[in-house]
């Protein structure tokens, strides 16, 4: 019997393996894969939930989410390349010029 | 059918789980790529078991269909498909950020194991096409207009990045 708590625990499984790509990568193409990790994770949450209380609320707040995801993807990877382009690289440790 | 319901959610679980892992330890950025389009099949799946039939359509569709070959799209464009710069910190950063995450991790299935009163509800829910529209149209119209600001304001965001590099080298 599958019951919400084995969905909430791949949505959780799902969000620290995002979270530890965020923190170990040094790519900023996989940092944007981690970060697409994570937002689903937290539309499965968002899912769930709208099972577990009949309620349609948690579906159309993760298609709100899938939405918001495809704007940041746009923004994030057009930042990535104009870093490569003035940077020549993908680093983000790279991109130090602001630091004292 | 109960049986059913329980192979299929954990295949499609593990299927997600390895191809996500797989893609946070890839050395190279296309196969994480074509990996999370795997993953996220898995993951609309999962949506089909909950009954989110309109949200795991879409979940295909946007995430697989455009995100993900903007991805593509982009690594090849700049040829960056190349392994990561071994650096003596970035073994630094995996120690930590895996302490961190596993920690993070313990402690949210101790807080999901302890929630003994959460239970899916009787009442069949589907999340068809008709019902998420009149959701959407009505009870979340302020929320749907103003993902909408944020769609347009993130085109505005690219094409003023993109013009900006164009006007510098004509």
């Amino acid at each position: 019997m599958i019951t919400i708590h084995h969905y909430l625990i791949v949505s959780g499984l799902l969000f620290a393996i995002g979270a530890f790509g965020v923190l170990s990568r040094r790519n900023i193409m996989m940092i944007l894969l981690s970060v697409e990790i994570m937002l689903s994770a937290a539309n499965l949450s968002f899912v769930a939930f709208s099972a577990a209380r009949a309620d349609l609320g948690g579906q159309v707040i993760s298609l709100l989410v899938i939405a918001i995801a495809a704007s940041e993807v746009a923004v994030g990877l057009a930042i990535a390349v104009l870093m490569f382009r003035n940077r020549g690289t993908t680093d983000p440790n790279e991109m130090s010029l602001m630091k004292w | 059918m109960n049986y059913l319901e329980t192979i299929l959610f954990y295949a499609f679980s593990s299927v997600l789980i390895a191809t996500s892992l797989f893609v946070v330890t890839a050395k190279r950025p296309t196969y994480a790529v074509l990996a999370l389009a795997l993953g996220i099949i898995a993951l609309s799946g999962l949506f089909t078991l909950l009954g989110a039939y309109f949200v795991a359509i879409i979940q295909v569709l946007i995430y697989a269909g455009a995100i993900l070959v903007l991805f593509l799209f982009v690594i090849m464009l700049l040829g960056v498909d190349t392994q990561e710069t071994a650096k003596k910190n970035s073994k630094v950063w995996a120690t930590v950020g895996g302490l961190l995450t596993l920690s993070f991790l313990v402690e949210l299935i101790g807080i999901i194991a302890a929630q003994a009163d959460l239970h899916f509800s009787g009442e069949a829910l589907v999340g068809t096409t008709e019902a998420i529209g009149r959701a959407l149209f009505s009870e979340y119209l302020l929320p749907f207009e103003l993902v909408s600001g944020v769609l347009l304001l993130g085109i505005l965001g690219v094409v003023g990045l993109a013009r900006k590099e164009s006007q510098k080298n004509p």
